[in-house]
């Protein structure tokens, strides 16, 4: 039941046209080459993007994404407030065109974002704004405070931001 | 008046399930175990299936374990598998589906994979690391072998590289699956 209302959901929100053609990047140096094609959001790297308590399925969840370079590979990371303790999947490929992003996994699977203006239409058609690092660390913290977590590591907030923040 | 017959349906219909309790029974899994367990399938928990194969399924939680992260695996099943004994070429191939080749990831298996018995034949376990050196949680374990025929596979995400009591701890929590 809950599978029919997010697919209707799904395709009343994020129905995004493919526009023109892609531009893909690996690592960052590809990111340079490719950068005036991409869309503004993503014409900066690092960008964050944070929403806090919007409604997915019947349930207040908070959802930050992260994309920066570390050691010139590129690293998009995406985290929501659910009770789910999981291995991220790792990326091989960003593609984005001005209405969407496709992300291409290691394991093959690919997953599309819509973008309208500075805001990403992820998963179940959830709006994640661009917002600067200050304001993802706020909703980091939300959604690492509720996340099930017993690690010293995550407690502490040492997440892969820090790096590549402009603190 | 057609517009109030579907909205009334809509309410009949969909109403129940915006107060369902997310937490399925194991048995809704086909998964029972002498440990307590529950199940908690990927649609009620948004976002979890981000990046994973389609054959994720949820997260099965043991509920008498303390520890949160070795509490809680995600689980993945594989129709179609005509081969019935783990080894560990099977063990690598289904490996390789969830997380990608090893030589494009971060995540290593490092010559950790072994087999182990269990009440019905071969079960594999690896552990991996990621090679990435600010992962939040850089290690996994993972079991992999045949439940009611069906190749299943547990991963647990660790904050470190578990011990060996803990080992044998996830390798007879899977010994009580059935």
């Amino acid at each position: 039941m809950q599978a029919v209302i997010a697919f209707l959901i799904l395709m009343s929100i994020n129905i995004v046209s493919l526009g023109s053609e892609y531009a893909c990047f690996k690592n960052e140096d590809e990111y340079k080459t490719v950068k005036d094609k991409l869309p503004k959001i993503l014409q900066e790297v690092p960008v964050y993007f944070a929403v806090k308590d919007t409604a997915v399925l019947f349930k207040k969840v908070s959802v930050v994404v992260n994309m920066q370079f570390i050691e010139t590979k590129i690293r998009f990371n995406l985290q929501a407030s659910v009770d789910i303790d999981s291995q991220p999947q790792e990326l091989v490929s960003i593609c984005a065109n001005e209405n969407q992003v496709k992300l291409t996994f290691s394991n093959k699977k690919t997953e599309r974002f819509g973008i309208d203006g500075d805001t990403m239409i992820v998963t179940y058609g959830v709006k994640i704004k661009k917002v600067d690092s200050a304001q993802y660390k706020t909703v980091l913290k939300m959604i690492a405070a509720k996340t099930l977590d017993d690690s010293p590591e995550s407690k502490a907030l040492n997440v892969p931001i820090s790096s590549g923040a402009k603190q | 008046m057609i517009y109030k017959i579907k909205t009334i349906l809509v309410i009949i219909f969909f109403t129940p399930s915006l107060f369902a309790d997310n937490k399925r029974k194991p048995s809704s899994i086909n998964l029972k175990s002498s440990n307590e367990i529950a199940f908690y399938a990927k649609k009620d928990l948004p976002f979890s299936e981000f990046g994973k194969i389609d054959e994720f399924e949820g997260q099965l939680v043991r509920l008498d374990e303390e520890a949160v992260q070795f509490s809680m695996a995600d689980l993945y099943r594989f129709r179609g598998e005509a081969r019935s004994k783990m080894s560990e070429q099977l063990c690598n191939t289904y490996a390789d589906k969830i997380f990608g080749p090893e030589s494009d990831r971060a995540l290593k298996m490092k010559d950790s994979l072994v087999l182990f018995d269990t009440a019905v034949g071969k079960a594999c376990a690896y552990k991996l690391k990621d090679t990435y050196a600010r992962a939040k949680k850089p290690y996994a374990y993972a079991i992999s072998g045949f439940i009611h025929g069906r190749l299943t596979i547990l991963v647990w995400t660790l904050s470190r590289s578990p011990a060996d009591d803990e080992v044998a701890k996830l390798r007879n929590f899977w010994k009580t699956l059935k």
